[in-house]
């Protein structure tokens, strides 16, 4: 049985890190907006991906701008919409997020096209939510599907720079489940992460 | 969240909580076709796992969220844009498939 912390406010998979908070800010200060890269100094193997163009000439770090970024210019604000106009868990999900110690992305965007994350922050990054307090006290979860997505979202999507797990209103039931599934794919070294793992949600 | 439409064969089909959330809330609102059956407890906010289903349930699911994305389509309630429009195509495509896939199962 996976120990329970309460206190902790999120865990971030050592294996899934990313950039500090202090680090990614700092960058931005000196560089404008250009994007800290997941390959940071947290990076440990996994969490890394080699569809990402770095950006020479960064004075040593490595920068990026993403696929997804790419694709969508955060100058069009018609792409775009406060985080508070989404639906369901999302609005309180980014809250979380953006509190997180984890987050270095300054502040988050909703996505209003069709074919695109849920979210994008100010350095371009882009972000995709799963589970949720609905999902995890609805009747009518199949655990199954919630592993099956959670793996799918990290291992098999392309086009995003951050999956956020948020296990918020999930039992400790449900969280050992995840942390059980969660293990095993990190174990198999045939598994490798697309991009990189945030999780949310206390008491785990 | 983000939603996931999952199918036998084809590759999953991906679309964030603006778009899945307008999609539930159209399809909720045209709960008043006859039969509507339980068709709309496949969806929820995981999206819709088709390999979680018989091949009954899952061709007649198919076949009704493609009209619903369709009549979405004819509406302008969804693919205001033409990549929006493609992807929404892309996902009556494979839904398609999924009905001919089935059909030919049962």
């Amino acid at each position: 049985m996976r120990r329970v912390e309460a206190e902790v406010p999120h865990r971030h998979l050592a294996s899934f890190g990313s950039r500090p908070t202090e680090e990614a800010r700092l960058a931005k200060a000196v560089d404008g907006n250009a994007s800290p890269a997941r390959g940071g100094s947290c990076l440990r193997g996994h969490g890394g991906t080699s569809r990402d163009p770095v950006i020479p000439g960064n004075g040593g770090r490595e920068f990026h701008e993403t696929a997804a970024g790419d694709a969508a210019s955060v100058h069009d604000d018609g792409l775009y919409c406060p985080v508070s106009e989404l639906k369901g868990d999302e609005p309180r999900t980014a809250e979380r997020l953006m509190k997180s110690p984890d987050f270095t992305g300054e502040n988050l965007r909703g996505f209003k096209a069709t074919d695109n994350p849920d979210f994008i922050d100010d350095y371009k990054r882009t972000y995709d939510a799963v589970a949720g307090p609905t999902a995890w006290t609805s009747p009518r979860l199949n655990m199954d599907r919630m592993l099956n997505q959670i793996q799918r979202h990290i291992y098999d999507k392309d086009g995003i720079d951050f999956t956020v797990l948020d296990l918020t209103g999930a039992s400790g039931a449900q969280i050992d489940e995840v942390f059980k599934s969660l293990d095993k794919l990190a174990s198999n070294p045939g598994m490798h992460p697309k991009n990189t793992l945030i999780i949310l949600g206390g008491r785990y | 969240m983000a939603a996931d439409v999952v199918f036998t064969e084809e590759s999953p089909w991906y679309t964030n909580s603006h778009t899945w959330g307008r999609i539930t809330e159209y399809a909720s609102n045209r709960a008043d076709e006859p039969a509507s059956g339980d068709r709309q407890d496949y969806l929820d906010t995981l999206g819709v796992d088709f390999t979680f289903m018989p091949d009954d349930k899952a061709v007649e699911v198919a076949s009704w969220l493609s009209g619903v994305i369709e009549r979405m389509l004819a509406e302008g309630e969804i693919g205001s844009g033409e990549t929006d429009r493609e992807h929404a195509q892309a996902l009556i495509r494979k839904l398609h498939s999924e009905m001919q896939l089935r059909a030919v199962r049962r």
